[in-house]
């Protein structure tokens, strides 16, 4: 059941322009969101995903270069839409909380410290839809309540100082959602809370794609978050998406030594005692990336005159679970075989 | 409601506790120089050609209630200061202090104030467009000039312009009345007359702070401008001035509004040279003329505590006015 | 590991391993005007260190030419109508008097008469490392006579050399220049010293104790910060008697200086101590048993020397600004002793704009002095501090 992809992602590259140089940020990353369907987006800190995810709104500093052959299709009514070619606040209206909503890691820093969470909601509305200004504040009200704000028109009025940490992401969530969007960006959105909250929010963002239907792009670096949300999960390593999948191909059969070393880097509930096996060494400054495959540095498989030398290509392994390894190529062949004596 | 005039009444007898630390301060730095009111009036005296003895002295200062101890002195003058609002006579010139510096000291603060006014007038926008645009060229410039603004005093910018509308127009531009207008009671001529005149000492007055809150509103801009909420709020698709305005403007202004009082101290300590130069007959020229010639500490220090409770005065309305527009500072009044 | 790799690495380690001075000056080198302002600076202090020996007259009226006064800037020349020489020279001069220009004196340049520029001549004799303060009263009267030299660094073989001309009394505006350079420059120095130790005293006090003292310090700071200095300044300098000495004068301004600056460098002391004070690595120290003055010497002062030490380039300038203010109108220091304050005094009347422009040569040096001082003040401010200024 292949829909039509809500946004496509297509060899974006992104560099920085910075007194020491071009700084590659993400490197030829290519991803689909289907409506309706949660994306994790996995990586340690560093690896490029919060820039990705900001260049989908084009939010990134003006010292920002796209690639050329970058694309980021967003479908509308009619044709699509490469946002990459807006350049206009105007145009960029339409996908700046519009089609796309984002919320941030920081619940406390994302809402303006001065002005009411109340006013920032009607605030956007009154940007992008046609409401009137009282209308808008009914329906802020009514979204505030909607994410188990109690007292929601008392709250309307204070401002986010005054909100615990929960309700604060849960007001954020209520403000991304008020304009419908088609797809919501969730920066790490659980990061800076306690678990239980965590938790909470979790389930609160599950139950509102169900109900409005949207894309979500979750980007998180906790793989345990991922396996409870996401349908299908991209890992990043240095700016390039090394794994991409579905939750359960990623997650039982990991195919990158990577996404490996993240899995056993988790604690195990079934094995408590055991040492816990953190992936080893540092991840390289973006000034001095590895030649060949980036992670090379830090593979314990790593082919020497391969690895370091050749970049390698995407390996498809079963349906949509796709691997940039050269040790995935032998295990895919296999896995084409399989299909072959299937067949 | 309750809370907030508590909050207004801790501040305004802050305000007043400061005023009465100052005025110590200024009262002892008067009670240092060598010589006390009474011998300088009559050595005054004596170069007028009267003959003057101990016992003339004895008497002046039995008379002048100098003979009393330093901290009752000081009490009787902070008494009449803060009671009746009277500086008592100028030791030289056996005038009322009040008197004497009358209307002077209110022009002279209009002007300093005007000349604050106009300070931010520039440095808000410009600040703004400094620390947000991205061409170099126009940064460098930007950064050069308040650099230059820092850099080259205020009575030096005076000289210059004076020496320069001497040389190039024959007009020496100085002064805040026409020679017809010094004299005359107020009217609409003369309000129109001083206006005409007054824009140069505002400009040079103002110089200098310019530079200063420049720098100020840039840095508060940047660091704002590089908060989670701003881009936040162009995630919502907010863009353009109302972004600038609504976001890190309104947020970077408390910074701003408390930095006041410190400007106003800035223009303060230009107003004397600059009033020398322009020969501006305000509180300024007057203070110079108390302390360089006539050493009469009496004048000298009244005005000096003027500019100060000026200062004290702008720093605490300032703190209610950031009690009122800023609700952080708001609630850690209110107590929540 | 290969030697190209090894060396990365050392690369890498020394600048994990960098001191906080190493990295500010290693961000300090990025900022190209602040580098530049920096050389100025430098050549500037230089040139008001060595001001003796680089003037080729004495600046007070001793070394006055009165055959010269508010004579023109000489530049030395290598050709003129004559041919080149390879030694710069000037023309000669001379002075006539007669009835055609009404009996007053007229200089008049001789094109055909060279006078060649000499190399460290015999002149008039400064003393180094000489002190001499004098103040009321004789106990704290300290003498020392120091090193006489006569050499300097270029004269002429006959009558004088003008570089920057000279003003009504004959005096060298050059040498004066170079003297003025030298004597902001210790006042500067004196002033921030002074403000500096005070700074230290009542803001340390201030910071490492907090509660009550910190309240009690904080009220007196913010009393004087609200006393417009340079009104507060003239209130001050109006004490000094006219018969004081002029070592003695300029040293009670740079006192006034000091006492007056401390606050703001004092605020700053105290805000560095009071984050610093609870920071981690503090309690670790303290939960070792390391006494309160192994605390304070050893982890709290070089965890912040090279922001104090930032501060103090920034707060340089206001003082040699302030110290020009009141020479200016007359309260700071007066002839014979050269500042840049006492200089600017005779650029004040509208005939020296047209015609004696050479007077402002000194103007120059000042604004650039102060603003080379603001820059590099800025600049290890941004160095210090990489986060106050992203744009």
């Amino acid at each position: 059941m292949m829909s039509e992809p809500l946004i496509s992602v297509q060899n974006l590259t992104i560099r920085f322009r910075t007194d020491e140089g071009l700084i590659t940020a993400v490197e030829n990353l290519s991803f689909d969101i289907a409506p309706g369907e949660v994306l994790g987006l996995v990586g340690e800190s560093g690896s490029g995903k919060s820039v990705s995810a900001k260049s989908l709104m084009k939010l990134n500093g003006s010292n920002t270069i796209y690639g050329d052959y970058s694309r980021i299709m967003l479908q509308s009514e009619g044709a699509p839409v490469d946002i990459l070619k807006l350049s206009r606040p105007r145009d960029l209206e339409i996908v700046r909380g519009g089609a796309i909503s984002m919320i941030f890691q920081e619940p406390m820093a994302s809402f303006a410290p001065a002005i009411t969470v109340g006013d920032q909601m009607v605030e956007q509305l009154l940007i992008h839809t046609s409401l009137t200004k009282k209308q808008a504040k009914e329906l802020s009200i009514e979204m505030l309540a909607r994410v188990g704000i109690s007292d929601a028109s008392r709250r309307f009025g204070q401002y986010a100082f005054e909100f615990s940490g929960g309700m604060r992401q849960r007001a954020m969530i209520a403000m991304a959602l008020s304009t419908k969007p088609k797809l919501l960006i969730a920066d790490e959105p659980t990061t800076a809370l306690d678990v239980t909250i965590q938790a909470q929010v979790i389930d609160l963002m599950k139950d509102l794609v169900d109900e409005f239907g949207m894309g979500i792009l979750f980007i998180t670096h906790d793989l345990g978050v991922i396996a409870q949300t996401a349908d299908r999960v991209a890992v990043m390593y240095l700016g390039k998406m090394v794994e991409i999948g579905s939750v359960r191909d990623v997650i039982r059969r990991p195919a990158h030594p990577y996404t490996k070393g993240l899995l056993d880097a988790l604690p195990k509930l079934e094995a408590l005692d055991e040492l816990l096996t953190p992936v080893p060494g540092d991840i390289p400054s973006p000034l001095e990336r590895p030649r060949g495959c980036v992670f090379h540095t830090r593979c314990a498989q790593a082919i020497a005159g391969r690895c370091d030398v050749d970049v390698p290509g995407s390996v498809s392994l079963a349906d949509g679970h796709v691997a940039a390894c050269f040790l995935a190529e032998s295990g895919a062949n296999e896995g084409a075989r399989a299909a072959e004596t299937v067949a | 409601m309750l809370q907030f005039v508590q909050f207004t009444l801790t501040r305004a007898a802050m305000a007043i506790v400061t005023l009465l630390l100052v005025s110590f301060i200024v009262f002892s730095l008067m009670e240092m120089v060598p010589g006390n009111c009474a011998e300088r009036y009559l050595a005054f005296k004596n170069t007028q050609g009267s003959k003057i003895t101990v016992e003339d002295i004895a008497a002046e200062e039995a008379r002048l209630g100098l003979d009393r101890p330093f901290v009752v002195r000081w009490a009787s003058w902070v008494g009449d200061v803060f009671i009746e609002g009277d500086f008592g006579d100028s030791c030289i010139l056996r005038m009322s202090i009040n008197g004497l510096l009358g209307q002077k000291i209110w022009l002279s603060l209009g002007i300093c104030f005007a000349a604050l006014f106009f300070a931010y007038l520039i440095a808000i926008p410009v600040g703004i467009i400094s620390a947000t645009a991205n061409n170099p060229f126009a940064n460098n410039t930007l950064r050069f000039v308040s650099y230059l603004g820092l850099a080259m005093p205020n009575f030096l910018l005076a000289l210059m312009i004076m020496l320069f509308s001497t040389v190039v127009f024959g007009d020496t531009l100085t002064g805040l009345f026409s020679k017809e207008y010094r004299d005359a009671p107020w009217s609409v001529d003369k309000v129109l007359d001083f206006l005409s005149r007054a824009w140069l000492p505002i400009l040079i007055l103002g110089w200098s702070a310019t530079a200063f809150a420049l720098q100020t509103v840039r840095a508060l801009m940047s660091d704002e401008l590089g908060k989670l909420y701003v881009t936040a709020a162009q995630a919502r698709g907010v863009f353009g001035w109302r972004l600038l305005w609504r976001y890190p403007a309104r947020h970077a202004l408390g910074p701003i509004v408390n930095s006041l009082g410190f400007d106003l101290n800035r223009v303060f300590n230009e107003l004397p040279i600059v009033a020398i130069i322009l020969t501006l007959t305000g509180a300024g020229s007057l203070l110079l003329e108390a302390l360089a010639r006539s050493n009469d500490q009496q004048l000298a220090g009244a005005i000096i505590f003027m500019l100060t409770a000026s200062i004290v005065a702008l720093n605490f309305f300032t703190d209610v006015l950031l009690a009122i527009i800023d609700p952080r500072v708001r609630r850690s009044v209110m107590g929540g | 590991m290969n030697a190209e790799a090894l060396a990365e690495r050392r690369k890498k380690e020394v600048y994990f391993t960098a001191s906080q001075t190493q990295l500010i000056w290693s961000r300090f080198k990025k900022n190209r005007a602040a580098m530049v302002a920096g050389t100025v600076l430098l050549i500037m202090v230089l040139m008001g260190i060595f001001a003796p020996f680089l003037s080729p007259y004495d600046p007070t009226i001793a070394g006055r030419d009165k055959d010269y006064q508010n004579g023109a800037p000489q530049i030395p020349m290598f050709c003129d109508h004559n041919g080149c020489s390879w030694r710069p020279f000037l023309h000669g001069l001379e002075r006539t008097r007669s009835i055609k220009t009404n009996f007053r004196w007229v200089t008049t340049i001789n094109p055909d008469k060279r006078r060649y520029v000499t190399f460290l001549p015999q002149g008039w004799e400064y003393r180094v490392l000489a002190f001499n303060l004098d103040l009321p009263g004789s106990a704290l009267d300290v003498r020392f006579a120091g090193f006489g030299f006569t050499t300097h660094l270029f004269g002429i073989e006959e009558g004088g050399i003008h570089l920057f001309g000279t003003d009504a009394g004959g005096k060298d505006i050059f040498s004066r220049t170079l003297h003025a350079i030298w004597t902001s420059l210790a006042v500067g120095t004196i002033g921030v010293f002074i403000s500096f130790v005070l700074a230290l005293i009542i803001g340390g006090a201030s910071g490492y104790f907090g509660g009550r003292i910190d309240g009690f310090f904080q009220m007196i700071t913010d009393a004087v910060r609200t006393v417009p200095a340079i009104p507060l300044f003239m209130a001050l300098a109006a004490f000094v008697p006219d018969e004081w000495s002029s070592e003695t004068r300029f040293f009670f301004i740079s006192i006034i200086l000091g006492l007056i600056g401390w606050p703001t460098l004092a605020r700053r002391v105290r805000t560095h101590l009071l984050t610093e004070r609870n920071q981690e690595y503090v309690l670790a120290a303290q939960l070792c048993g390391a006494s309160a003055t192994h605390v304070i010497g050893r982890h709290l002062l070089p965890s912040f020397t090279s922001y104090i030490i930032v501060d103090l380039v920034i707060s340089f300038p206001y003082m040699v600004l302030s110290e020009t203010a009141l020479s200016f109108i007359g309260l700071g220091l007066k002839e014979p002793v050269n500042s840049l304050g006492v200089l600017l005094q005779a650029v004040t009347s509208s005939d020296v704009l047209l015609d004696y422009q050479w007077y402002f040569i000194p103007v120059i040096f000042f604004v650039t002095m102060v603003m080379a001082f603001v820059v590099v003040g800025d600049g290890l401010r941004d160095a210090a501090d990489p986060y106050s200024d992203k744009k």
